[in-house]
């Protein structure tokens, strides 16, 4: 894969921000609020002052009001925490057009990574399939793009989509919490239900960005076809008619209806984009209207 | 037929048709989607059984519909006609007929009212025909003539019927039959119809048997006739000036007196009956025959003044007129003119002067000019620079352009003798060599094509034979002299048998050939060469010399055929080959019906020519047939894409 960005494209990426609802510790100062209290500049509550604390953080204005010695609470800022779940299955590489989901997933993951990184916020890229594969480690600074590049190039998909196992042991392998962007076409025999209740469960913000192709919900087929399970090998006999593919439009749908639904129910994040829409666009405009930038 | 091809086609579009349904594989990236789809949509596999076997089964209609349509069907089921000759009540069904009519074109067809029988005859067959049913028409005599193809055509069939004229061959039924088993091999109602007097050998009955011959006879018996059953006229062995005539009478009934009439043509254009008949007889001879005899009779120390004769048997009340006259060619008594170039040579002119009827000339090679106008032209011990054409003699020759190329001198005196295939050739007859050796030689280097008549035991040729269309010639690679060969009788011998071979005297001796086969006749052109052969009646047929330096040729008049030299060939070998022909068949003389061993024809009643064709709409059987099978390929069609019969 080459190197999916120029220099203009870059620029504009890092003005935006991800957009957290949660805010998580950290370790570093950052530009995140944070559940911590500190030094930052945006006051956060009140508590009765003990001894020990620094007179400098007294109400004063409380205390002359209401004759309470109350210390003043900051919010400190904080970096993010940012997990991007890249699907590496088999089912992400078939390719019915010009390009695959896989690499329109690696693109995106690029740009969110170099978007993460450009706000100082701490980025891991996690491929899974059947269960993890070598992750880049969390890293931050925007001069560790190019880790990203050369990382998502030496990915081989293949093999396939094990949701549940490979998110049980993501939640495992790390401790601190925060956004889990999960890039991938969600086709898992056993369901994707589980495995985003447990990352909730399990306190990280799951977005789901559902990378869908349009040829695979419209495919143009007519006849007689051994219908191949790329990831299991599982064949069907078909006798393909268009009522027949109407009718598998109409499944695919509804497949994506309930991915929609069940990650409403868990609160989580949901984007469904069709990777013949340009990746800078879907970037751009599609994440930004869907409050995922800002 | 039709189901062999219903086999075959039906065989490969059942095999295209499940390439067809073999499934294309395709790979889809989640295959529980497709399966919830196929648990609510596909039918039955029993349902899906069903609807492929029907999609076959149309496409087989198709094709038992195309293929009808192609066969041209006819309704021969409760169609009925009339009898034109019955009553309305009288009722037949029609079914397509083949009749392989044959008629007899032979010479004993001319006698009486024959052929006029014969034509009638064949014309009841072909009114007879009914609609559907079809004729070939063949002439056979001593070879068979196909006149029409299958045919319904009526005035086509008359028009080729009334073109038979008899010829003056024999019949030979053999090839006519094979033909007709031939041609209607594998038809229903088929039969061939042969009409004949039968004056000719019975056919093989498995032969008859496969042609379905039905015969119908036609002629009644004759009872007498007279005819030549031989003649030849050759040379007296005595005295070679005067010739011996030598002729077989045949009679047929009872004693009767005949008068032969011997006929002389000097003009050399005499070649039919007719023409000799304008001639008055230049020998009559009285015969008396006994009834139902044969006798040969010769005539010898005749003076015949011409080189073509004709003999005609004239007996009174002879109904058959083709059998009476007979054909030759008198040998001509030509002086030989021999040009002896170079010096004086005695040895070799007493030689030649020991046959009789040449004349011997002698010029210095200086003053040689041309070969034109000698028959032979002997060269001793030197030739011209530019190699000659016509009849040769190479003597000791040692320079100038020769046809073989000469070896290196041979010292020694080396012995000579004839080889055994050698023996055979016409300038070696009787010669044989008796110590006689080879001296102030140089051995003859022969080329292809040229014959090695004698040579020493080491191998080296001594004397050459050779013949082209050009030139023939005789060469002799040692001194005669020097050898001493001159003193022995095979000297004289061999010269006279060179000049007999280069004159062709005896090859004039063609006997007359029989009208009852094809003849081969031996030409002295080469061959490929293209030659005119004029007929008795004047007419020109083109043929080609054979390979083997001969002509195949079959004759269809008695007379004298002149088979014409070909364009620049050389003055001596120029002249004509004459061949004559005559009627020499005993069976055809005999004019006497044979037995019919065959079933005999039982002519068809004739059918109304006026039966309607069934019609449906307007359309003809295929044509409905074939309508039917494009509007089935249309449903097939419409349902293939549709999905409903797959």
């Amino acid at each position: 894969m080459s190197v999916p960005f120029d220099e203009a494209f870059l620029r504009r990426l890092e003005y935006l921000h991800m957009v957290s609802r949660k805010v998580y510790s950290g370790k570093q100062r950052a530009e995140r609020r944070s559940k911590k209290v500190g030094s930052g500049l945006e006051f956060a509550d009140h508590r009765d002052y003990s001894p020990g604390d620094d007179f400098r953080y007294l109400d004063w204005q409380v205390f002359a009001r209401m004759e309470r010695m109350l210390i003043r609470l900051h919010e400190e800022e904080e970096d993010l925490q940012i997990y991007i779940l890249l699907d590496c299955s088999r089912s992400m590489s078939l390719s019915l057009g010009d390009i695959s989901k896989f690499d329109h997933a690696a693109k995106i993951a690029a740009a969110l990574a170099y978007v993460g990184l450009a706000n100082l916020d701490r980025v891991a890229i996690v491929p899974f399939g059947e269960k993890l594969e070598q992750r880049m480690p969390p890293t931050r600074g925007k001069n560790q793009i190019f880790k990203v590049f050369r990382f998502l190039e030496a990915i081989t998909p293949g093999g396939p989509t094990r949701l549940n196992a490979s998110l049980k042991q993501f939640v495992h392998q790390n401790k601190r919490r925060g956004m889990a962007v999960i890039l991938s076409d969600f086709y898992d025999p056993e369901g994707y239900d589980d495995a985003l209740s447990y990352l909730r469960y399990n306190g990280y913000e799951p977005f789901a960005i559902h990378l869908v192709d349009e040829l695979e919900m419209t495919p143009s087929l007519r006849g007689d076809l051994s219908v191949v399970d790329c990831e299991t090998g599982e064949v069907k006999e078909v006798t393909v008619t268009p009522r027949m593919l109407a009718r598998y439009k109409e499944v695919h749908q509804e497949f994506c209806r309930n991915l929609e639904a069940c990650c409403k129910q868990r609160q989580a994040s949901y984007f469904r984009t069709a990777i013949q829409v340009p990746w800078d666009e879907i970037v751009l405009r599609i994440f930004r209207a869907g409050g995922f930038l800002k | 037929m039709w189901l062999t091809l219903f086999g075959g086609f039906g065989g490969v579009i059942t095999l295209l048709y499940l390439l067809r349904l073999r499934r294309r594989r395709l790979e889809v990236p989640f295959g529980p989607l497709w399966q919830k789809v196929l648990a609510e949509k596909q039918s039955s596999s029993f349902f899906r059984s069903l609807k492929n076997i029907v999609s076959l089964l149309l496409q087989l209609m198709v094709l038992a519909l195309v293929l009808s349509a192609i066969a041209d069907p006819r309704w021969t089921g409760d169609l009925t006609v009339t009898d034109a000759t019955t009553s309305e009540s009288d009722e037949r069904v029609v079914l397509p007929h083949h009749t392989f009519l044959i008629v007899d074109a032979s010479a004993s067809m001319q006698v009486g009212t024959r052929m006029a029988d014969a034509k009638v005859v064949a014309r009841q067959v072909i009114d007879s025909l009914a609609p559907g049913d079809s004729v070939v028409l063949a002439r056979v005599d001593h070879d068979v003539a196909v006149l029409t193809d299958w045919s319904s055509d009526r005035d086509a069939l008359v028009a080729a019927l009334e073109s038979i004229t008899p010829r003056d061959s024999a019949t030979r039924f053999t090839s006519a039959l094979e033909l007709a088993a031939s041609a209607l091999s594998g038809l229903a109602h088929a039969e061939t119809v042969l009409i004949t007097d039968r004056e000719a050998q019975t056919p093989p009955a498995a032969l008859a048997a496969a042609a379905r011959l039905r015969v119908v006879p036609v002629g009644a018996e004759v009872p007498a006739n007279t005819s030549v059953a031989a003649f030849a006229v050759r040379s007296h062995l005595g005295y070679r000036l005067e010739y011996a005539v030598q002729y077989t009478l045949r009679n047929k009934g009872p004693g009767r007196a005949v008068t032969v009439h011997l006929y002389t043509d000097r003009s050399g254009k005499a070649q039919s009956r007719a023409d000799f008949q304008k001639l008055p007889p230049q020998l009559t001879f009285q015969h008396t025959l006994p009834a139902d005899a044969e006798q040969t009779f010769e005539h010898a120390g005749l003076s015949l003044d011409g080189n073509r004769a004709a003999l005609v048997a004239d007996a009174t009340g002879d109904l058959f007129p083709v059998d009476d006259a007979a054909f030759a060619v008198v040998p001509t008594r030509k002086q030989v003119r021999v040009q002896l170039v170079g010096p004086e040579n005695l040895f070799l002119m007493a030689a030649l002067a020991t046959r009789k009827n040449v004349d011997v000339s002698r010029v210095d090679l200086a003053d040689f000019k041309t070969t034109e106008g000698s028959d032979l032209t002997v060269f001793t011990g030197a030739a011209p620079a530019e190699l000659q054409r016509g009849n040769l003699a190479f003597v000791n020759v040692r320079t100038g352009a020769l046809p073989f190329d000469l070896g290196e001198a041979v010292v020694e005196p080396a012995p000579l003798f004839v080889p055994p295939a050698a023996a055979a050739h016409p300038a070696m007859t009787h010669v044989k060599f008796v110590d006689l050796d080879a001296r102030d030689f140089r051995p003859l280097v022969r080329k292809k094509g040229q014959e090695v008549l004698a040579r020493t035991k080491k191998g080296q040729s001594a004397i050459l034979a050779g013949a082209t269309s050009e030139r023939r010639f005789v060469a002799v690679g040692f001194d005669p002299i020097e050898s001493e060969w001159v003193g022995h009788y095979s000297f004289s011998i061999f010269f006279v048998n060179a000049v007999n071979w280069f004159f062709r005297e005896e090859a004039a001796f063609l006997r007359s050939q029989g009208l009852d086969a094809a003849w081969r006749v031996s030409l002295p052109w080469a061959a490929g060469q293209s030659v005119d052969v004029v007929k008795p009646d004047g007419k020109v047929v083109r043929a080609l010399v054979d390979g083997a330096g001969g002509l195949a040729y079959t004759g269809d008049a008695i007379g004298i055929y002149a088979v014409k030299a070909p364009a620049g060939t050389p003055q001596a070998l120029a002249g004509d080959v004459l061949v004559p022909a005559a009627l020499f068949s005993a069976t055809e003389s005999a004019l006497t019906p044979g037995l019919v061993d065959f079933v005999p024809y039982e002519p068809r009643v004739a059918m109304d020519a006026t039966v309607p064709e069934l019609r449906l709409a307007g359309l003809a059987i295929w044509q409905l047939l074939a309508l039917a099978a494009a509007g089935l390929l249309l449903l097939e069609w419409f349902t293939f894409h549709r999905r409903w019969t797959v």
